[in-house]
């Protein structure tokens, strides 16, 4: 093999990333070391939103014994098992606020990573792994978002679905029908009906943790085999084992987190912070409540789309996803300095986006 | 006429003088235009003072209301299902029982409470339909007055539609053994584990 | 032979009493929480796979309603099937209609829909979805010639569909199209969503006909 041939820079790049040699438990496990130094509270994000993703494997499990993904029995089969099966309100707000804990969780770790330059090489496929099992997060939450087949849910995956199948408009020629045929395949009929509940409860429950399982294995393997990053330009050398001591500090921080959700998913019906309306059974004949939003993760996208041109949105999303993916090129040679301020500046559009973006519009929109 | 005519009442059975008769009849002629079967003033007002959606299904067996042919609304019922909705409008005083079909139980709770009479006069200012049907009235059992739930624009029946705040105040005290278990079995792990780490540093 | 020098060095801590004891206690801790979160919730993971036992007055509630919701399902499909199969969809006799009662209907884009007898003597149809935010529009005419729609109070001129100018409705109701056919299914006249008639529309000839919707206009 040539050296500078495409077959052995190929080689040379997995091997790099993918470092073999490594592979074993004294290096992977007993000699791993965790830097300690400001931001090392960021180590703990991912272990935390691994946490929400088995709550949610455990309680999407528990709740396949009672759900029924069918126009006619899906809202009744939620509401039987929030009436009558034991714990059945408690495993279902589990899912509901583990679900939100998770997308918020994955995104902190997301901003935290970026911040600490964690896609720096030979970490390149942690990152783009990483960014991958975010949108797959995304789209959990969107499919998951249609099962109760109640008003809020049904109306918000056509608006959501509408939006997409609008992409086509910007596209030339028969292009422009590839939205449109994309969306009605992922419908499974003209409307949302029977279909579109079959196909996404299939996406929720099988295809989609397949997935998940495939990238997160890769995710966690690549992590353990490369350890952790430097996190701060200037690492003060002071570090911690990770087993055990890493380890069990995880851990504690995961039965913690567990406790506060089990506590709020007792106390807090997750339906309690929607108008009731919203929540009633889908009627095809009947009204649209008003009020119908897609779930808080989403307003990042949801409100620009109500006040800005469809083009400005759609251009800057693309932007962003190419971004998201080219992350380890584009910012290679940029300080963490900055770094730690586009993750900032993102966080605080975030945080005002979802937190006041009902009021925006109204002053933008009165 | 107006299909209402039949559920309207005959003149000659409430005042028998001549101009008593007129007076009625125009009184009656009124009543009749307005969609007697729904009120969505009391809607208004919980939207308005919740600042949240509110539907016909607070009190309504149907969400869109009564008018219409769907389950629950006044074109779907059976001459005997018509005749409970007639109940309900001469159930003029509070305490008599009714099961009106096109009404849910907090509907048919508000119309026992109160009475027809009082509810009606209620539409003027349907702010004060909370203090009028009090705070004895829980319904779905979430600690919640259904007058408050009707305040707060929450569904009176349907225990996990609620002001959260309240109810999280009255889950916790419900759930405390639970709660204080977990908790107690946090603290021993976290002890365990805190011990642990010891012994390996 | 053991080689790992880790389990050496944990072997050694353990010899050393206070290690021991902070091993011991940090068993003890674990065990003890495991145990008790495992008493807590046995009993209910039992019951959850168990499943409710509900009684025979909760057993009716829930098959009344799901039979309820199977029953919308079937008609749901129904109505899609006879729209897509049929061209002509009968609504009611034209003497069954009246000026101030609209019988309700569901139109080919399968909407709630109203017919009134016009004060042409002919069919008059209007979507009854109201244009604000979907909600069905109410079937009684009042005084002023207006239907309302409960929701938030938007009233529409049956006339011409159009909502009154304070009304939160800013569009009006569609009107559909209809056609009249005598007893034989010939037509003898017809109606077009934008207003134009054709055929005969003689009260004499009207006598006995009845009044479909057509997919043709769609």
């Amino acid at each position: 093999m040539k050296p500078d041939s495409i077959t052995y820079r190929l080689a040379h790049f997995l091997s790099t990333r993918f470092p073999v040699d490594k592979m074993n438990f004294q290096a992977m496990v007993e000699k791993k070391e965790v830097p300690v130094h400001g931001l090392s509270w960021g180590y703990y994000t991912g272990g935390l939103t691994f946490l929400f993703f088995m709550i949610q494997v455990a309680t999407g499990l528990l709740l396949l014994f009672y759900y029924q993904p069918t126009v006619s029995e899906a809202n009744l089969s939620i509401d039987y098992m929030m009436k009558y099966v034991t714990a059945g309100a408690l495993i279902r707000n589990m899912h509901a606020w583990s679900s939100s804990c998770m997308i918020f969780m994955a995104l902190v770790h997301l901003l935290v990573a970026f911040a600490m330059k964690a896609f720096d090489k030979p970490r390149e496929i942690i990152w783009i792994s990483g960014v991958l099992l975010l949108f797959i997060t995304f789209a959990f939450g969107f499919t998951g978002y249609l099962l109760p087949w109640n008003q809020i849910a049904v109306n918000a995956t056509k608006i959501g679905i509408q939006a997409f199948k609008d992409t086509g408009q910007y596209l030339p020629g028969l292009l422009s029908q590839v939205p449109k045929i994309v969306m009605e395949t992922f419908q499974g009929e003209a409307t949302v009906g029977q279909a579109t509940l079959g196909r996404f409860y299939a996406l929720h429950v099988v295809i989609l943790p397949l997935a998940v399982l495939m990238l997160v294995v890769t995710h966690l393997i690549s992590v353990q085999l490369h350890g952790m990053s430097q996190g701060v330009d200037r690492p003060s050398h002071k570090t911690e084992r990770f087993f055990p001591v890493f380890f069990f500090k995880d851990i504690f921080l995961w039965v913690l987190v567990f406790v506060a959700l089990f506590i709020i998913s007792i106390c807090l019906p997750f339906d309690s912070l929607s108008p009731y309306p919203l929540l009633e059974p889908y009627n095809a004949f009947g009204s649209t409540p008003p009020g119908i939003k897609p779930e808080w993760y989403f307003y990042f996208l949801f409100y620009p789309l109500e006040m800005l041109p469809f083009w400005v949105v759609l251009l800057a999303m693309t932007a962003l996803v190419v971004v998201l993916f080219l992350t380890p090129w584009i910012f290679k040679t940029v300080s963490r300095r900055f770094l730690r301020f586009i993750a900032l500046a993102a966080t605080a559009y975030l945080l005002i986006i979802t937190l006041f973006g009902q009021q925006i519009y109204a002053l933008v929109r009165p | 006429m107006l299909w209402l005519d039949h559920n309207c009442f005959k003149p000659s059975e409430i005042c028998p003088g001549p101009l008593s008769v007129l007076v009625t009849i125009f009184a009656i002629l009124v009543i009749c235009q307005l969609p007697v079967h729904s009120y969505p003033e009391f809607q208004a007002y919980s939207e308005k003072h919740s600042g949240k959606t509110v539907d016909c299904a607070m009190c309504h067996v149907n969400a869109e209301g009564p008018i219409g042919i769907l389950p629950g609304q006044l074109g779907s019922l059976s001459p005997a299902d018509m005749e409970k909705v007639n109940q309900v409008r001469v159930a003029m005083s509070p305490g008599v029982k009714v099961d009106s079909p096109i009404l849910n139980k907090f509907g048919n709770q508000i119309i026992k409470t109160l009475g027809e009479q009082r509810f009606l006069e209620l539409k003027s200012d349907p702010s004060k339909l909370a203090a009028a049907l009090g705070k004895n009235s829980d319904l779905d059992g979430d600690g919640i007055p259904d007058s408050d739930e009707y305040m707060d624009g929450t569904d009176p029946l349907n225990k996990y539609s609620g002001n959260p705040g309240l109810l999280f105040i009255n889950n916790f005290s419900r759930y405390h053994r639970h709660i204080l278990l977990a908790v107690v079995a946090t603290a021993l792990l976290g002890y365990g584990i805190v011990n642990l780490l010891k012994t390996f540093d | 032979m053991n080689t790992n020098p880790q389990s050496d060095k944990f072997a050694a801590h353990l010899i050393d009493t206070k290690d021991r004891r902070y091993f011991l206690k940090g068993v003890f801790g674990i065990a003890a929480g495991a145990a008790l979160l495992l008493a807590g919730s046995i009993d209910k993971v039992f019951r959850f796979f168990f499943g409710p036992r509900l009684s025979r007055n909760e057993e009716l509630e829930m098959m009344q309603q799901r039979i309820e919701r199977l029953k919308a399902t079937v008609g749901l499909r129904q109505l899609e099937l006879e729209r897509k199969q049929a061209d002509y969809i009968l609504i009611a006799s034209l003497s069954e209609l009246d000026s101030t009662t609209g019988k309700y209907f569901i139109d080919y884009q399968m909407r709630p829909a109203l017919a009134f007898l016009g004060k042409d003597g002919l069919p008059m149809l209007l979507c009854a979805k109201c244009t604000h935010l979907g909600c069905t529009v109410g079937n009684q005419v009042d005084v002023r010639g207006k239907i309302l729609c409960p929701c938030h109070i938007s009233y529409f001129d049956v006339t011409t569909g159009e909502p009154d100018a304070n009304s939160p409705a800013k569009t009006p109701l569609p009107h559909i199209g209809w056609v009249l056919m005598d007893k034989g299914g010939k037509v003898i006249a017809s109606r077009l969503s934008s207003g134009e008639t054709k055929g005969n529309t003689n009260a004499g000839a009207l006598t006995g006909a009845n009044v479909y919707i057509t997919s043709k206009e769609t």
